[in-house]
């Protein structure tokens, strides 16, 4: 690629990062206002829309000293055990709907396209009743279990598992290797990038869960991030300078996790072979 | 690194498979399988397709008196709310999905070259995705307020100011731009992992032989990335199907019914109207449509294969 | 297909088998009982200490949902048979709703306790069908708030503090249009933009009714026509740009707090959140009413009910008798959320303490709240019909404040109350 390209496109990235960047830019800085003068600049912009009059770190000391930093380190337990798990499930069940062949694999994979397209919301109500007569009420496993068998994550990898060759599996298989061999030294292997991309789809549903764990996980012992944040809406009074610092933090922690998984998307896997 | 790694495996691999496959089984195939699915199936059936099953009875009961009947069907096609709720899903649907698909193939074409500092372009454009939705919406709200910082940068250069989020003919467009701003990153990765798959050897040919760069697209680009695509279409729509918090939290379905989109009517309708079982209809209907609706993309996409 | 399903009968089985179980029950020693709210984390911290001070051995845990929410999850989760919710905060209209859904336990056996401690008319919002369903927790009014500097701006005299002298609506158009010419970004405000609740007097201020009639207040009353009048004179205020759109009702305090609204019709617990903005140099004056009509002004505020399916109901019982019948608690749970008690002698001791923190900017604070709650105050109407009521007469003020014409937005309202009526049960 030339130079004569590289500066159109990177300004289109730019551009592109800096929409998506903005709006959380300006609630992170609010953060740093006093309470008062939140929504004092919105217009017409200045340069106070962007530089508080005064900062002030009120608002993220009592974030931090409040039941937000117990919520984050559930936020956090509860999505990291939900993406290791959901990984390990879905790519299973992905392997055995794109690489092997038996009677009724289409009814499978048909049952994990419905799964998806129920809204969870709709269902939460009878499922949590279940929960809690299981006596999951105010737990990690209450709050972990309906993230882990994700349809849309076996779809995405079975889309990929797809792609690659049984050609391989069954040179392997003359190697002496099975099937459990084939799935974790073969197609596992193989598949970084649909791994992150799944666990991209178990982070967000988790991440962003609300309605559930309200539901399921009353006890502030157990409130994750989501929850926490919208507490600080009361009907008289907002704090929106600790609601806006939670949101931002809540975002900083992935962003972290996603810097560093990102150079396996750098990774170049382009010569696999023989893809139809 | 890891490139080196799975590329040295799958030549060695792919090098042994020369004699005729002869496989030692002991477990047929499908036992196998019934051993990889189980987790899957069970979490599956349990955590979604039973309670599904559980609402769909709930909505053929009828009164208090526990008579079955379609009454509560009956009653959503002759209320008004649920006839907003069809049309502004509808419209929401045909102009959302091709919007978002076309900006997230747009960027992950741009962020698939060598860009300096690539990575951090990518992963700031994914970030809304990471802010809660009940956050993120307020924040959003605060932008298209009509005394927001949107019209002031309208007013900067020179344009007149938008009812946006206040006026029937802006309002659903709005919520579109919202949702994009939180969904274009995160479906640009998954087009971008893709792009990352194309040969590229493909690419060299087609410049060898004069390919353009729009022939080159249209040739190579997209039909290799079919996979992907089809995930995202199918993914991508599911996913605007059932958009709610943005639309509960920013106008209720207002103005005028104008954003009413479905999952805001049975939200209204169950939580808030206390109608669990004119909810439970609506869910019904909605997982219909949703249903026929990606059965017509597997079609399209596929052309009738099994995929 | 039918050798999978065996197959993967057994295998489910397994998986089933093997799901976790971890859960923490509650101590055996100990009764934890879950308080839900729709006021921020923390806004009961002080009451809730003291009551476990009190009463070592029972564990309050307070759930804080944003208002909007707090309806659903009071559906979602009673209805449902949870019982982490022991004792919640109910909208006084929202009890006969409640009541009927089972979601509230019968208080009728504690009736002259109650009588004894809280203010007659509170009590009246408690009861439904001859049956005590909670506790009366608080009251509440409205003032109208103003911004002295820009009243000084326009040359703009301070509203009278005399509930007999109080502006009416059409003196306060005049001078809110002053005010803004004169530099005020607005002239007008309600805080509740597009909440029945604050609307309500509008109508009910000329004679028109709460807009509900007939047996058990089941049948919309909303196409009359001093209905539809006074409805497009609220939409007046918005088209003429006088008053603001598209401002959330959680933002607008914040609006005049900044110095950017005139006048202000809000709740009275903004009080609090004013004098705590520096450099706000504001007054506070009686609610406006119509010439020829009569002066009326919202009440009712939130009761506390107990589930009836609560397991620790004697502890919930105790925590709700707390928060409403000791006069030290209901001073206590009054001080971030600062509504006025419906319990008698906290009332008096709120009075105090409000006006003495007010300082000059709140002065006539006890004095105007009095008169209200004695002699203007119209509680919304008691219906098994409220809850659904409310969610859709706030919705259609939102078209309406978004410009949407009154007349045709009355009949379409009046036609989706009518099929939201049909579906009660």
């Amino acid at each position: 690629m030339n130079r004569k390209q590289t500066v159109p496109l990177l300004v289109i990235a730019i551009g592109a990062a800096a929409a998506a960047m903005l709006p959380l830019i300006w609630a992170g800085i609010s953060a740093l206002r006093p309470s008062a003068e939140i929504f004092r600049y919105l217009s017409p912009l200045s340069i106070h829309t962007f530089v508080p009059t005064q900062v002030t770190f009120e608002n993220v000391i009592a974030l931090w000293n409040g039941p937000f930093a117990r919520a984050m380190l559930n936020s956090a337990v509860v999505t990291a055990i939900t993406v290791l798990l959901g990984l390990v499930i879905c790519s299973m069940a992905a392997f055995a709907l794109a690489a092997l062949n038996y009677r009724g694999r289409g009814v499978v994979f048909a049952a994990m396209i419905v799964s998806f397209l129920i809204p969870f919301d709709s269902i939460a109500v009878p499922l949590a009743q279940v929960f809690r007569d299981l006596n999951l009420q105010n737990s990690y496993a209450g709050l972990i279990l309906p993230g882990i068998g994700n349809g849309l994550a076996v779809f995405l990898l079975r889309q990929f598992f797809l792609g690659i060759p049984r050609e391989l599996a069954e040179a392997a298989m003359v190697d002496g290797l099975g099937w459990f061999g084939i799935f974790t030294r073969i197609y596992l292997p193989l598949s970084k990038p649909a791994l992150i991309g799944a666990g991209l789809i178990l982070f967000v549903f988790q991440w962003q869960a609300y309605l559930w764990p309200l539901l399921i996980a009353p006890d502030p012992d157990y409130h994750v991030a989501s929850v926490a944040i919208a507490s600080f809406a009361g009907q008289y009074d907002v704090d929106y300078g600790q609601m806006f610092g939670g949101a931002v933090f809540t975002a900083l922690l992935p962003m972290a996790v996603l810097l560093v998984f990102q150079r396996y998307f750098i990774a170049s896997f382009a010569t696999t072979g023989s893809k139809d | 690194m890891m490139t080196a790694l799975s590329t040295t495996r799958t030549t060695e691999a792919a090098s042994k498979a020369v004699p005729a496959p002869t496989p030692r089984r002991t477990l047929s195939e499908g036992m196998v399988a019934a051993i990889f699915l189980a987790p899957a199936v069970i979490a599956v059936l349990v955590l979604r397709i039973w309670p599904t099953g559980l609402a769909l009875w709930q909505s053929i009961h009828v009164g208090s008196a526990g008579t079955f009947g379609l009454a509560n069907y009956t009653f959503l096609f002759s209320d008004p709310s649920f006839h907003d709720a069809l049309s502004a899903t509808l419209l929401f649907a045909l102009i959302v999905n091709p919007f978002q698909i076309a900006c997230a193939l747009g960027l992950a074409l741009v962020l698939h070259r060598a860009l300096p500092a690539g990575a951090l372009w990518r992963t700031l454009i994914l970030l809304p995705v990471a802010v809660p939705q009940s956050v993120s919406a307020i924040i959003m709200g605060v932008v298209f307020r009509p005394d927001g910082p949107a019209n002031a940068l309208l007013a900067t250069i020179g344009l007149p100011a938008q009812g946006f989020l206040t006026t029937p003919d802006q309002a659903l467009y709005t919520i579109i731009l919202i949702v994009s701003w939180i969904g274009v990153g995160y479906w640009m990765t998954f087009l971008l992992a893709g792009l990352k798959e194309i040969p590229f050897a493909l690419y060299e040919a087609a410049v060898i032989d004069g390919a353009t760069a729009w022939q080159q697209f249209r040739y190579i680009t997209l039909p290799q990335l079919r996979r992907p695509l089809t995930f995202v279409l199918v993914a991508d729509t599911v996913a605007n199907f059932l958009v709610f918090a943005p639309v509960q939290i920013l106008t209720k379905g207002g103005p005028q019914g104008s954003t009413n989109l479905i999952m805001n009517d049975i939200y209204t309708r169950g939580f808030l109207s206390g109608d669990v079982r004119g909810a439970a209809a609506e869910t019904g209907i909605l997982v219909g449509i949703v249903v026929i609706v990606v059965a017509i993309q597997f079609r399209m996409m596929t052309g009738g294969k099994s995929e | 297909m039918v050798k999978i399903t065996r197959r993967h009968v057994m295998a489910l089985g397994a998986g089933v088998l093997a799901a976790p179980l971890i859960s923490r029950s509650a101590l055996a020693q100990e009764a934890r009982i879950g308080f839900l709210s729709s006021q921020k984390a923390g806004a009961f911290d002080a009451v809730i200490a003291a009551f476990e001070k009190a009463n070592p051995g029972i564990k309050v845990q307070a759930q804080n949902v944003p208002f909007d929410q707090l309806n659903a999850q009071i559906q979602a989760r009673l209805g449902a048979g949870d019982t982490s919710v022991d004792v919640y905060t109910v909208d006084e209209p929202r009890v006969p709703a409640y009541a009927n859904k089972g979601f509230l336990a019968d208080l009728t056996p504690m009736r002259a306790e109650i009588e004894a401690a809280a203010a007659p008319a509170a009590i009246a919002g408690t009861s439904f069908r001859d049956k005590l369903w909670s506790f009366p927790f608080w009251t509440t009014s409205q003032f109208l708030f103003y911004n002295n500097d820009l009243l000084k701006k326009a040359g703009l005299a301070a509203p009278d503090a005399d509930p007999a002298k109080r502006l009416t609506w059409e003196d306060l158009q005049t001078n809110a249009r002053a005010a803004q010419k004169a530099g005020a970004k607005w002239g007008f405000a309600f805080d509740q933009n597009d909440r029945y609740y604050e609307l309500q007097p509008l109508y009910e201020s000329r004679g028109f009714g709460p807009g509900l009639s007939g047996d058990g207040l089941l049948t919309p009353a909303l196409t009359t026509e001093g209905w539809i009048k006074t409805t497009a004179w609220y939409r007046d205020l918005y088209a003429s740009g006088l008053a603001p759109r598209g401002v959330a009702y959680e933002q607008m305090p914040a609006l005049f707090s900044s110095g950017q609204v005139a006048y202000m019709v809000a709740g009275v617990w903004h009080a609090r959140v004013f004098r705590l903005a520096n450099e706000l140099n504001f007054g506070i004056a009686p609610m406006p009413y119509f010439a020829g009509g009569k002066p009326v002004t919202p009440t009712g505020s939130w009761t506390i009910g107990v589930n009836p399916k609560s397991a620790q109901k004697d502890a919930a019982v105790k925590f709700a008798r707390f928060l409403t019948l000791d006069s030290e608690g209901s001073l206590l749970a009054s001080t971030i959320a600062p509504q006025p008690p419906a319990n008698k002698a906290a009332f008096a001791a709120y009075l105090r303490r409000e006006s003495e923190a007010g300082g000059e900017n709140t002065a006539p604070f006890a004095k105007i709240i009095s008169y209200e709650l004695a002699n203007t105050a119209v509680s919304r109407p008691r219906t098994t019909g409220y809850v659904v009521f409310e969610e859709i007469m706030n919705r259609m003020y939102s078209d309406i404040r978004n410009g949407a014409e009154a007349k045709p937005s009355l009949e379409r309202t009046e036609a989706a109350l009518k099929a939201a009526f049909s579906r009660l049960e």
